[in-house]
């Protein structure tokens, strides 16, 4: 059983930790600033306008249950959409687009060769981790970079504390084949 | 100590590692950073706001007193023209427009549903 975080002073409090990191999720799964930007933005309100209520401890999973619903939304729109004018590039072409993880802010301005390497590599793992199986994707965004026990990523994904186990654990066999030799 | 103890040893070694590097990279440019604020800020006004669903509910209820009012004075006209087929059915519609005006389903509530579902679950095993 993990130690549950002690629940926020306040939703801007909540919101402000989650929100760095729900868009560079967003980003990763959008490869768009703008879309990603929109979906945390939505998860916001949503979880601002319906759950505010609720006790803050419950916050975390419901914010996480809305992004990744939103997110699942978004990626259902670009199939049909990329089915529907298939003729032409879709918006989330992957060649193309942004490097979610890639450009760390201000430091890009002044980067050595070792901050050169970091982005090399930090750009390898958010490929191997856009190829995961959605599923096994979710489970570990939730429970590794979000850092959400077992019972908290069940809760935001919808299913059972075993299933969330069984996705992490494939995960990270994916990963660590997919970064042998490149992750320090 | 370890946070996720439910993996084998590496595979805890290696989480740690990857949730280490992508905290790091977490980092956003001037910009970004500021539409989130003003995204998060509005998303706590919006918890502030008291519950708008009485106005949402009058509101129905104005406009479907005043379709039901335009239907009625209309009728006398209508009946002029052309005899309706059915002479009970001017009544009719105008329950039935009334039906549809206040008849408010939150479309998102399905969207939702096992979210809901979840929710009544965890009430329950609080309680």
């Amino acid at each position: 059983m993990d130690d549950p975080a002690p629940p926020p002073a306040s939703l801007d409090a909540f919101l402000g930790g989650v929100e760095r990191r729900a868009f560079r999720r967003a980003q990763l799964a959008t490869r768009d600033r703008e879309e990603a930007l929109d979906l945390v933005q939505d998860a916001m309100l949503q979880l601002a306008r319906r759950y505010a209520q609720r006790p803050a401890a419950e916050w975390a999973a419901l914010f996480q249950r809305i992004l990744t619903n939103r997110i699942r939304d978004w990626q259902r729109r670009q199939v049909l959409t990329r089915r529907i004018f298939f003729w032409r590039d879709g918006p989330a072409a992957a060649e193309d687009g942004e490097d979610p993880l890639d450009g760390i802010a201000d430091g890009a301005q002044v980067e050595s060769s070792r901050q050169l390497e970091q982005d090399e590599v930090m750009q390898r793992l958010s490929q191997a981790l856009s190829q995961l199986p959605r599923r096994q994707r979710e489970a570990f965004e939730l429970r590794v970079w979000e850092g959400l026990s077992v019972e908290e990523s069940a809760q935001a994904m919808g299913c059972s504390a075993g299933s969330v186990k069984t996705h992490l654990s494939r995960a990270l066999q994916s990963l660590r084949a997919d970064l042998e030799g490149v992750w320090p | 100590m370890s946070p996720f103890k439910e993996l084998p040893e590496a595979d805890q070694q290696l989480a740690q590692s990857l949730q280490a590097g992508l905290r790091a990279s977490e980092e956003l440019d001037y910009v970004t950073a500021s539409r989130l604020r003003a995204a998060r800020a509005r998303a706590v006004a919006a918890a502030r706001r008291p519950a708008r669903g009485w106005l949402y509910a009058s509101g129905g209820l104005t406009a479907a007193a005043i379709v039901a009012a335009v239907l009625l004075l209309q009728a006398p006209h209508l009946s002029q023209v052309a005899a309706p087929p059915f002479p009970e059915s001017g009544a009719g519609t105008q329950a039935d427009a009334l039906d549809v005006l206040t008849d408010e389903v939150d479309a998102d509530f399905y969207e939702d549903l096992d979210l809901y579902r979840w929710l009544a679950r965890s009430h329950d095993g609080d309680a």
